[in-house]
């Protein structure tokens, strides 16, 4: 589903992102951990083609994000960490609009943003502008604009940041939906316990080298994620 | 506190003159000399309409007690300019900062926020006000003998007006913002108010000389009789001219007023900016989803911008309604003005007067120079979609075209008929109108693609005082001037013959250049804009 291989990106003198290689199959949730500033947030700009990197590849299905970007997009949704959206809409205009953009057809989108926002409880808010949306407001109106043309994998920054607790357990629902239907998920996140339970597997980055990465069992076999996470980050 | 918010905001307002976004630099001193030369200019082009005020006005120099008929006169209008300059500026940096919420969060008073958000906004009244009085005032010491008392007085007179601009603006500026917490669409109620303003001004404006002579002469042949209704002005008057009653009680009336807006903007602050007024959405309203084509969606989406800021509305869009204004305007003076150059044998001059006149008014639509900028924090929208960057940019230019395209060509029918153009030169018109309108907003794009900022805290600055508006503006009246002045001249010159060959010829090279623009777009700014 998304291979990336020596994914190198530098700004400056300073390499955010050194000879990164990864490989997310169909199904899987891949978790990425590190500290503030690792490169988790280079990375997965670089993949969903916001980023322009310096050497390296990423394929998604196949296709280079570098050489033929709208066909990975059309693939891929991003959820980035401070989702800013489009304040002057509001949350049904603006899931209307990506949905055109996808070219969702009309008894789907209805269907799915019935759904979702059911879900989420935002049904009621659809019709307020964007701009009275609190944090978590807006983190579910991105993911369900996320989920609304159905992606094949999907990049999130944080996700569960500004979520409550209700909200979290949907989208890690929503998660592994999307997952046992074939699609991937490729999150970053500092919350451990949620990727130890969560993720099929997970990969450490510390000064944007990868120094682990592997099932959830591989990384931290009989420790706990934590344990492994602290041991490594030193 | 106070000071550490003051240097924000004033970081914030040099912040476009000193400090180079593109390059992460400090502007070199070349490009600020460059940036305080256009501001001179503009001020200088402003204020000279302003002498001519105290020229008509000067008739009243020499006659004894009425000094205080210039200040009273030049102050009022210093307030009137103030006011309908600043008040949405002041909308807008009390109560659509984007920071706030930001600052609401910290342990920061509102009298702190509200003093350093006021700053801005005193500055441009200043600036605004000085417009008026500085030259106008100038001439009059020049003409009037003056003492060290009288001068200072003047300059006390300034700044009491500056801050009863200032006061009145916070009035009117919270009352803009009660009324909005009010209603569901902001933008309309702000730009139906701007327009309102702006409509007033105009009449003003254009009647102002006729207005300003029959006042100087009846003054001049019957002097000055008091009235009740007038005292007020007069003691306004008499506070320049240097009465130091008069501007003593001018003092504690403005401070008076400044303390009453203050304490209001006090109770209100909070309140305001934290109300929403749109309603909730039912599940039935969501089985009327509709599908849109994208090229469309991305139409749909600018459009939605731009009528959702009243700001962007009436600092880029304005000329959308004064096209049609003066094209209506033409039907009632076109006859008199066709009249008057006949008698003088420059009818021929016309469809060039014509081709300025409509040139320079397309130049306040300046729709797509901020519109990159004003992508914001929500660029990573625009990058993630699977559309080609140039598709957005695309969008940008239909949406500016499919607003200004229609305002014009009733505009060139209108000024067809009230100026009883020929058909040729009604073509023509029309051909050069729409030359300017695809080069205009294909130059507001592609500067603003060379230099966005996406980083402002308040739209205003894109829309108000970025470079790609100020060069897309003053570019475009430049360019007015130039192209109509040589469709004069070749009139004038060499019949009128050449005065079409001129506009037949700038039609065509205004098409061909904005062509270039637009493949420029397409290719480099189009790559540029996904990687920002």
């Amino acid at each position: 589903m998304l291979d990336i291989s020596h994914l190198t990106k530098t700004y400056g003198s300073k390499k955010a992102v050194d000879d990164l290689s990864l490989h997310i199959s169909p199904g899987e949730i891949f978790g990425f951990i590190g500290h503030n500033g690792a490169g988790k947030t280079t990375t997965l700009r670089a993949v969903t083609g916001i980023l322009r990197f310096d050497a390296g590849e990423i394929l998604i299905n196949g296709t280079s994000i570098k050489t033929d970007p709208i066909a990975c997009k059309k693939q891929l949704a991003y959820i980035p960490d401070n989702p800013d959206l489009y304040e002057y809409m509001s949350g049904s205009k603006y899931l209307n609009f990506v949905a055109d953009v996808y070219g969702v057809g009309a008894a789907e989108r209805t269907e799915r943003i019935r759904r979702y926002a059911d879900a989420f409880n935002l049904t009621g808010d659809l019709g307020q502008p964007i701009s009275a949306y609190s944090h978590g407001m807006k983190q579910k109106l991105a993911t369900i604009s996320a989920w609304i043309h159905q992606p094949k994998l999907v990049i999130m920054d944080e996700p569960f940041v500004g979520l409550d607790p209700k909200a979290s357990h949907i989208l890690k629902g929503m998660m592994r939906e999307l997952c046992d239907n074939g699609g991937a998920i490729f999150f970053s996140t500092h919350v451990l316990e949620v990727a130890e339970k969560l993720c099929d597997k997970v990969a450490i980055i510390k000064q944007g080298r990868l120094i682990r990465s592997g099932t959830m069992d591989e990384v931290k076999g009989d420790d706990s994620l934590e344990d492994v996470f602290l041991e490594l980050e030193g | 506190m106070l000071r550490i918010l003051l240097k924000k905001q004033i970081f914030e307002l040099l912040r476009g003159i000193l400090y180079d976004k593109k390059h992460n630099t400090m502007r070199s001193g070349g490009a600020v000399a460059g940036f305080i030369a256009l501001f001179l200019f503009v001020f200088a082009s402003a204020a000279f309409a302003f002498v001519g005020m105290s020229v008509a006005l000067s008739p009243l120099f020499d006659l004894p007690d009425t000094k205080w008929v210039f200040f009273a006169f030049m102050g009022t209008v210093a307030v009137v300019i103030g006011v309908m300059g600043s008040v949405f500026i002041t909308v807008n940096s009390l109560y659509h900062a984007r920071d706030n919420d930001l600052l609401l969060s910290m342990p920061v008073s509102v009298n702190a926020i509200l003093v350093s958000r006021l700053l801005t906004v005193y500055l441009m009244d200043a600036v605004f006000v000085a417009v008026v009085l500085f030259p106008s005032t100038i001439y009059y010491f020049i003409h009037v003998p003056q003492t060290a008392l009288t001068v200072v007085s003047a300059i006390l007179f300034y700044v009491l007006v500056t801050l009863l601009v200032l006061a009145l603006c916070c009035a009117l500026g919270w009352v803009v913002a009660r009324i909005s917490t009010h209603v569901r669409n902001k933008s309309v109620v702000t730009t139906v108010l701007t327009v309102v303003f702006l409509s007033i001004y105009y009449v003003i404006y254009f009647n102002i000389n006729t207005l300003l002579s029959g006042f100087v002469t009846n003054i001049v042949q019957n002097g000055v009789t008091i009235t009740p209704l007038l005292e007020p002005l007069y003691r306004f008057g008499r506070a320049g001219a240097g009465d130091g009653i008069a501007l003593a009680g001018l003092a504690v009336l403005v401070l008076a007023l400044v303390a009453l807006v203050g304490f209001l903007l006090n109770r209100s602050f909070i309140r305001i900016v934290t109300t929403s007024t749109a309603g909730p959405r039912s599940r039935e309203e969501l089985t009327t989803e509709k599908i849109t084509p994208v090229r469309r969606a991305l139409r749909n989406r600018e459009l939605k911008h731009f009528v959702s800021s009243a700001a962007y509305m009436t600092n880029c869009g304005i000329g959308l309604l004064f096209l049609p204004a003066v094209g209506i305007f033409s039907l009632f003076k076109g006859p008199d003005l066709t009249a008057a150059l006949d008698k003088a044998g420059l009818i021929h001059l016309l469809p060039g007067l014509a081709a300025t006149a409509l040139m320079f008014l397309m130049s306040t639509n300046d729709i797509t120079a901020p519109s990159v900028s004003l992508e914001g924090k929500s660029l990573w929208i625009a990058q993630t979609l699977p559309v080609r960057p140039e598709f957005f940019l695309r969008a940008k230019l239909e949406t500016a075209s499919l607003l200004t395209l229609p305002s014009m060509l009733l505009s060139v029918v209108l000024l067809s008929i009230g100026l009883r153009l020929s058909w040729l030169d009604a073509i023509l018109l029309a051909a050069l109108g729409t030359a300017t309108s695809l080069f205009l907003s294909a130059l507001g794009l592609a500067l603003n693609l060379r230099n966005p900022d996406f980083q402002w805290t308040n739209e205003i600055y894109p829309i108000k005082q970025s470079m790609p508006v100020m060069v897309s503006i003053f570019g475009g009246m430049g360019l007015a001037i130039v192209v109509g002045g040589l469709c004069v001249l070749g009139g004038f010159l060499f019949g009128p013959v050449f005065g079409q060959a001129a506009a037949a010829f700038f039609a065509a090279l205004l098409t061909l250049v904005s062509l270039l623009l637009r493949r420029w777009i397409y290719e480099k700014g189009a790559a540029q804009f996904a990687q920002v």
